[in-house]
């Protein structure tokens, strides 16, 4: 239904560096308390430069959360749960498949949610090839789904901005990708 | 009709929207300790004060609850929050219609 919105990114990060800090945290929140060697974390290294990925323990079964452009260097990049990190190891079903990343950087390089964060149908993502949503929709939906006069096709739940389970999403649009390479040309363009 | 004691249950945690175990009839949360599974969606908290003020933790953009400022009223024995949501059209309410040690049943409309 989609195959003509496929777009590939052609973002790619390569790997700089691993570090381990050792926590008496048994989990944290969703508060920043991981990027603060203060409250157990570890602060950012150089954000301009890299992205910042923190992996740990969350509360409240917290897959993970981003930080758009613009916000505080010192608290600059993604956080991932280690249960929805990778493919392998502590990974769990249905979020083994690594897409919690793919959103979280999604999210960093400015990309919003396909339903626009409101409870109605007037919320926008800010891309115009991403049908007006409702609200987002969870597991691994069956098609279609349709809110907001949006068929026959309905929501794009199959996007990676949507909140489904991670062998449910596999796509972003052409203007998802024009938004996310605007941000590494503009308020990211220090990470290449 | 005699007002019921509020359970002071209610101010010792912050809540956690159990979304698992919703019915159509009322929404179920959890005292922050409990282990809740792993969930894409962020789940929405609160956290009552005596002083009538309390905090809403709803979605947030960046997929981490966001802080709502929030009151509360005792109506007939039950809890009443009542915020206004960032972009919302009208008021938010949960009303605790069960409160048990470690769950409550609630309405949101």
């Amino acid at each position: 239904m989609w195959s003509g919105l496929v777009a590939d990114s052609q973002v790619e990060f390569v790997l700089y560096k691993v570090t381990r800090t050792q926590t008496t945290q048994s989990s944290f929140g969703a508060d920043d308390g991981v990027k603060r060697a203060s409250t157990g974390g570890v602060p950012p290294l150089n954000p301009s430069r890299y992205l910042n990925l923190w992996v740990c323990a969350l509360g409240d079964g917290l897959l993970g959360y981003a930080q758009f452009p613009g916000g505080p260097k010192s608290t600059d990049g993604v956080v991932i749960n280690y249960r929805a990190f990778g493919t392998m190891g502590t990974a769990q079903s249905p979020f083994k498949k690594g897409r919690t990343a793919t959103h979280e950087v999604g999210h960093y390089l400015n990309l919003r949610h396909i339903w626009g964060d409101t409870e109605d149908c007037s919320g926008s993502d800010l891309v115009a090839d991403t049908p007006n949503s409702a609200g987002p929709n969870f597991g691994k939906p069956v098609f279609p789904k349709v809110s907001c006069s949006n068929g026959p096709s309905g929501d794009m739940f199959v996007n990676y901005m949507d909140y489904v389970d991670d062998a449910a999403m596999f796509m972003f649009t052409p203007q998802q990708v024009t938004r996310m390479r605007t941000a590494l040309d503009g308020p990211r363009h220090t990470l290449w | 009709m005699a007002e019921k004691k509020l359970s002071p249950e209610l101010f010792r945690h912050r809540w956690i929207h159990s979304f698992e175990e919703d019915s159509v009839q009322a929404q179920v949360y959890r005292p922050q300790s409990w282990d809740f599974p792993l969930s894409r969606r962020p789940r929405e908290a609160f956290e009552l004060r005596a002083d009538g003020t309390a905090q809403l933790f709803l979605s947030g953009a960046e997929d981490r609850p966001e802080a709502t400022d929030a009151s509360w009223t005792e109506e007939e024995g039950q809890l009443l929050i009542r915020a206004v949501k960032k972009g919302s059209r009208g008021p938010l309410t949960l009303r605790i219609i069960e409160a048990g040690t470690d769950k409550l049943l609630v309405r949101r409309s």
